[in-house]
C-alpha cells in the first residue's frame, strides 16, 4: 500500500514535471519576448515598442504591405494606388473586407482614423509617424486620399508599416484605452485577452479576406507572454515553454543551436552601426574638426576584424551610412576606408596632430564589446578614445546636449526602407547633427521636397559621398537579429526587424 | 504606550513626506519622462513636442503641488504610458509581490529560527559550522544568479517547476527558495548571536537550575528575549519584499510591484516610479512602526524613552 502511495505520488510529479512539448497538437503557438522593455499598449499609436508593431501586424492591416523578401509594396486594403500630385497619394479599397466586429471596412475608416492620430491633440506616441499628415479624405466609400502637409517621398513606406486602419466610429467611442483592453481589427488575428504588458492571446480571424498578401492558413492561437530576462527566455525556450524567441546573443543562439529540437536563423538587418564624430566642433574638441584627423580614424578602425569576431553571421562591414536596399542608399557613391594604420600615422603626422588626439569615446552596453576594439585600434596610431559607457537614454541625451566628441551607436532608421530616416535624420540642422555642413542641409532638404527618384537618388548619392568624404559618419557595419525556435516550426526572418509572426506555420 | 505610539506615529508620518519630496526630486533628477514617452530612437524634437503636450513643461515645484494634492486624495496618479490610474496598476500586482513576500519570508523564518537555536545550543559543533556556511553562502550569492540556477536545474533539466509566471502555485516555489535564500542570513545569524547571548545569561542558567525542562528554558525564556533583533531586521526584510523584489521578480517574470517598478524605469514612467517608491517606503515606515511597538510590548523599559 505504501509503495503504491509512493509511486502515485511519483507518477504525479512526473505529470507535473514532464516539459510541454511544442503545441503543434494545440495549433497554438506560444511567443516570449519583452527584454527591451514593457509594451505599454495594444493601441499601436500609443506604443513606442517593436513588439507593438509585431501585434499590429496581426490584429490589423494597413493599406499596403510591404513585402518583407524585396521591399515592394503590394495591395493590402487598397486594391491600388497612384500618386495623384506631389502631396497626394490616393487608394482604391477592397470592398469585401470586414472588422473582427463583423462591421464593412469603408474609406470612412482610412479618413477617420488618420485623421485622429494625426491631430496633435490627439497626443499619439511616435509624432514622426503621422505629423506629415494634412488631410486624409474619404472620396467615395472605396476610395481615399492622403494629403501631405509637404512632398513626403517616403509617405507609401509610413501608409504601409506605420499606419495600421482601425474602426473609426469604435476608435472613436472606446478611445486608446478601449482599443487597448479590446482590440478590433480587419486583420488575419482576433485579440481575445489582454493582460496589460503581461501576456496576449490571439485567435485566428477565420473570416479574413482571402488574397491577403499576409498568406492564409495561420496557426490557430498565438500566446503571448513579456518575460523581461533574457536568460529566462532562452530557459523558457529550451524547457518546451515557448516556440519562438528573438533579441537573443550569438553566444546564446550558438548554445541553443547545439541542443536537438530546436533550429535558429540569423537575418542581416537594416540596422547599420556607425561611429559618429564630432566635426562641428559641438563638444569642443577641436582634433576632431580637422577632417584628416577623421580620416585617420577611419583608416585606423578594423571593421572587418570587428564582424569577424564580434558580431559574426551574416554581418558585414558598410561603407554607406545607410542600408544598402534603401531607396536613396547610393552604395557606390560611398568613400571606402581600408584598414591602414600606416596610412592613419601619415595623416595625423601631417596634420600636425600627431599624439595630440584624446577625447571621450561615448556607447552603451550593448555596444561595448565593439567599442572597446575601435578605442584599441585606434590606441594602435596615438589617439586616446577614452571609453565612457552610458544607458542608451543617459548617451542621448549627452549627444542632444554638446558632450560626445565620438560615439558608437546604431540606427536601424525605424525600419523604414528610405534614407531620409537615415542621414535625413541625422545632418539636417537639428540637436542630432553633429555636421553642420550647410551644404549637405540643402542637398538633404531638396531630397525630400520631391517626390522624383531619379532626383532625389543624385541628391542622395552627393550627400553620402559628403558624409563619408569627410568622416562625419564612418559606417561600421550592418547588424545581425538571431531568432530561435522549435524545430516543428517554419520560419522565414526578414531584415527590417520584425517577425510577421502571421507567416509563421508548423511544418 | 499610548505616548509612545503616538510620537512614532508622528515620525513615520513626517518619514513619509520627506519621502514624497526625495523621490520627486530624485526622478525629475534621474528621469526624463518625455524622452520614455517617445521612445528610445525618438528625436530631440520629437521629445520636445511630446513634452509640450503632456504638460511635462510646466515648473517641477507646481507638478510636485499638484502630485502631492492628487495624493492628499488618495489617488497615486495616472500613468502616462499605460494610459491607467497607478493605484490600478500597482493593485494588479501587489497580490503577486505580498505572496512572494510572506512566502519567502515563511520560508527563511522556517529555516532561520531552528537552524539558529540548534546552532546556538552548541557552538562551534559540526551543525553550527554547517549553518554558519549556509549563511555566508547564501549571503555571498546574488539573487539573479541564484534565480538562473534554480531555473536551469529545476526548470529546464528536471522540468519539475515552472521556469516562469504566476499561472499557478508552482511558479512562487523557485522565486520563494531564490528570495529566503538571501534573506535567510541575516535572520540566521541574529537568532544563532542573540540565543548564545541570552542562553549564558544569568536569568537562564536560574531557569535551569529550578529544574524547569530545556526545551521550556530554550523555547519560553530564551527565545522570547532572542527573537527582538530578530523582530526588528525581520520587518525590514520584510518591507524589503513587499517593496518588490526587483531582481526576482525579473528573473521569474513575475508580475509584481518590483517588476513594474523596473518597467516604469526602464520607460521613464515617473507616475510610476514616485508611487512605488512611496509604497515601499509606507511599507518600511509601518513594518518598522509596528516592530517598534512589538518590541515596546517585550520590553517595558523602550516605552520610557
Amino acid at each position: 500500500m505504501k509503495h503504491r502511495a509512493i509511486l502515485a505520488l511519483w507518477l504525479c510529479a512526473i505529470a507535473i514535471a514532464t516539459p510541454a512539448r511544442a503545441e503543434k497538437a494545440d495549433d497554438t503557438l506560444r511567443v516570449v519576448w519583452g527584454a527591451n522593455g514593457p509594451l505599454e499598449s495594444v493601441d499601436f499609436y500609443f506604443s513606442t515598442r517593436r513588439t507593438g508593431m509585431e501585434i499590429a501586424s496581426l490584429v490589423w492591416d494597413t493599406l499596403v504591405w510591404r513585402d518583407p523578401a524585396d521591399f515592394s509594396y503590394k495591395p493590402l486594403l487598397a486594391k491600388a494606388w497612384r500618386q495623384v500630385d506631389d502631396r497626394t497619394l490616393e487608394f482604391d479599397l477592397r470592398d469585401d473586407v470586414t472588422f473582427h466586429d463583423g462591421t464593412k471596412f469603408t474609406a470612412a475608416d482610412v479618413a477617420g482614423t488618420l485623421t485622429r492620430v494625426a491631430d496633435p491633440g490627439f497626443k499619439v506616441r511616435v509624432p514622426r509617424n503621422v505629423n506629415w499628415i494634412a488631410s486624409v479624405v474619404a472620396v467615395d466609400p472605396h476610395r481615399v486620399r492622403i494629403v501631405s502637409k509637404q512632398p513626403f517621398p517616403p509617405a507609401l513606406d509610413y501608409v504601409a508599416n506605420t499606419l495600421p486602419i482601425y474602426p473609426a466610429e469604435y476608435y472613436a467611442k472606446v478611445g486608446p484605452e478601449g482599443m487597448h483592453a479590446h482590440p478590433i481589427g480587419t486583420g488575419p488575428y482576433r485579440m481575445v485577452s489582454v493582460e496589460t504588458a503581461k501576456a496576449y492571446r490571439l485567435e485566428r480571424n477565420d473570416g479574413y479576406f482571402k488574397g491577403s498578401p499576409k498568406g492564409e492558413n495561420f496557426i490557430k492561437t498565438i500566446d503571448v507572454r513579456e518575460v523581461p530576462d533574457g536568460q529566462t527566455q532562452v530557459a523558457e525556450l529550451l524547457a518546451h515553454h515557448a516556440d519562438i524567441m528573438w533579441d537573443l546573443s550569438t553566444d546564446q543562439l550558438q548554445q541553443i543551436a547545439r541542443r536537438k529540437g530546436f533550429r535558429v536563423a540569423q537575418a542581416e538587418t537594416m540596422r547599420v552601426g556607425y561611429l559618429g564624430l564630432d566635426a562641428a566642433g559641438r563638444s569642443n574638441t577641436p582634433a576632431l574638426r580637422n577632417v584628416d584627423v577623421r580620416r585617420a580614424i577611419a583608416y585606423a578602425v578594423n571593421r572587418q576584424s570587428i564582424v569577424q569576431n564580434l558580431m559574426g553571421g551574416p554581418a558585414r562591414v558598410v561603407d554607406a551610412p545607410c542600408y544598402g536596399k534603401m531607396f536613396g542608399c547610393v552604395t557606390e557613391a560611398a568613400h571606402h576606408y581600408d584598414y591602414a594604420p600606416d596610412k592613419a600615422r601619415e595623416l595625423l603626422r601631417s596634420s600636425g596632430f600627431e599624439g595630440k588626439v584624446a577625447f571621450d569615446f561615448y556607447v552603451y552596453p550593448l555596444m561595448q564589446a565593439s567599442a572597446e576594439a575601435v578605442a584599441s585600434d585606434l590606441a594602435k596610431v596615438g589617439i586616446t578614445a577614452r571609453l565612457r559607457t552610458l544607458e542608451y537614454p543617459a548617451l542621448h541625451d549627452a549627444q542632444f546636449n554638446d558632450r560626445t566628441p565620438m560615439v558608437l551607436l546604431s540606427w536601424g532608421a525605424y525600419s523604414v526602407n528610405d534614407v531620409s530616416a537615415m542621414i535625413g535624420f541625422f545632418f539636417q540642422p537639428g540637436k542630432e547633427d553633429y555636421a553642420r555642413d550647410p551644404e549637405l542641409h540643402a542637398w538633404l532638404r531638396a531630397a525630400e521636397a520631391t517626390v522624383d527618384p531619379a532626383k532625389r537618388k543624385d541628391l542622395y548619392g552627393k550627400a553620402i559621398e559628403r558624409i563619408t568624404d569627410r568622416v562625419y559618419w564612418l559606417p561600421l557595419f550592418t547588424f545581425v537579429q538571431n531568432y530561435a525556435f522549435a524545430d516543428q516550426l517554419s520560419f522565414t526572418p526578414s531584415a527590417d526587424e520584425f517577425a510577421r509572426l502571421y507567416r509563421v506555420h508548423w511544418n | 504606550m499610548l505616548r509612545y505610539a503616538v510620537s512614532r506615529l508622528l515620525l513615520t508620518v513626517a518619514v513619509l513626506l520627506t519621502v514624497t519630496l526625495v523621490a520627486f526630486v530624485l526622478t525629475e533628477v534621474v528621469v526624463d519622462p518625455a524622452a520614455g514617452l517617445a521612445g528610445a530612437d525618438a528625436s530631440a524634437a520629437e521629445i520636445e513636442q511630446i513634452r509640450h503636450e503632456y504638460g511635462l513643461d510646466r515648473p517641477a515645484p507646481l507638478r510636485y503641488a499638484t502630485w502631492l494634492e492628487h495624493l492628499a486624495r488618495g489617488d497615486l496618479g495616472q500613468s502616462l504610458h499605460y494610459k491607467q490610474a497607478v493605484a490600478t496598476l500597482i493593485g494588479e500586482r501587489l497580490p503577486v509581490t505580498v505572496t512572494l513576500a510572506f512566502s519567502a519570508m515563511a520560508l527563511a523564518l522556517l529555516l532561520a529560527l531552528p537552524l539558529g537555536i540548534l546552532a546556538a545550543l552548541r557552538p562551534g559543533s559540526m551543525l553550527d559550522r554547517v549553518a554558519l556556511t549556509l549563511a555566508v553562502t547564501g549571503q555571498a550569492l546574488p539573487s539573479f544568479w541564484t534565480g538562473l540556477m534554480l531555473i536551469v536545474l529545476f526548470g529546464v533539466t528536471l522540468g519539475w517547476l515552472p521556469v516562469s509566471g504566476t499561472e499557478s502555485w508552482l511558479g512562487y516555489v523557485l522565486p520563494s527558495v531564490t528570495l529566503a535564500l538571501f534573506t535567510l542570513p541575516v535572520l540566521l545569524r541574529l537568532t544563532r548571536a542573540g540565543m548564545i547571548d541570552v542562553l549564558a545569561s544569568e536569568y537562564v542558567r536560574a531557569a535551569r537550575a529550578r529544574g524547569l525542562r530545556p526545551a521550556s528554558v530554550v523555547l519560553r525564556h530564551a527565545l522570547r528575549n532572542a527573537v527582538m533583533p530578530l523582530v526588528a531586521v525581520g520587518a525590514v526584510q520584510l518591507g524589503y519584499l513587499l517593496g518588490g523584489s526587483i531582481v526576482t521578480e525579473q528573473v521569474f517574470a513575475m508580475h509584481g510591484v518590483g517588476y513594474l517598478a523596473w518597467q516604469a524605469i526602464l520607460i521613464g514612467d515617473t507616475a510610476i516610479i514616485q508611487a512605488v517608491v512611496l509604497l515601499m517606503a509606507f511599507f518600511y515606515a509601518a513594518l518598522t512602526l509596528a516592530a517598534d511597538l512589538l518590541n515596546a510590548v517585550f520590553d517595558p523599559r523602550l516605552r520610557l524613552g
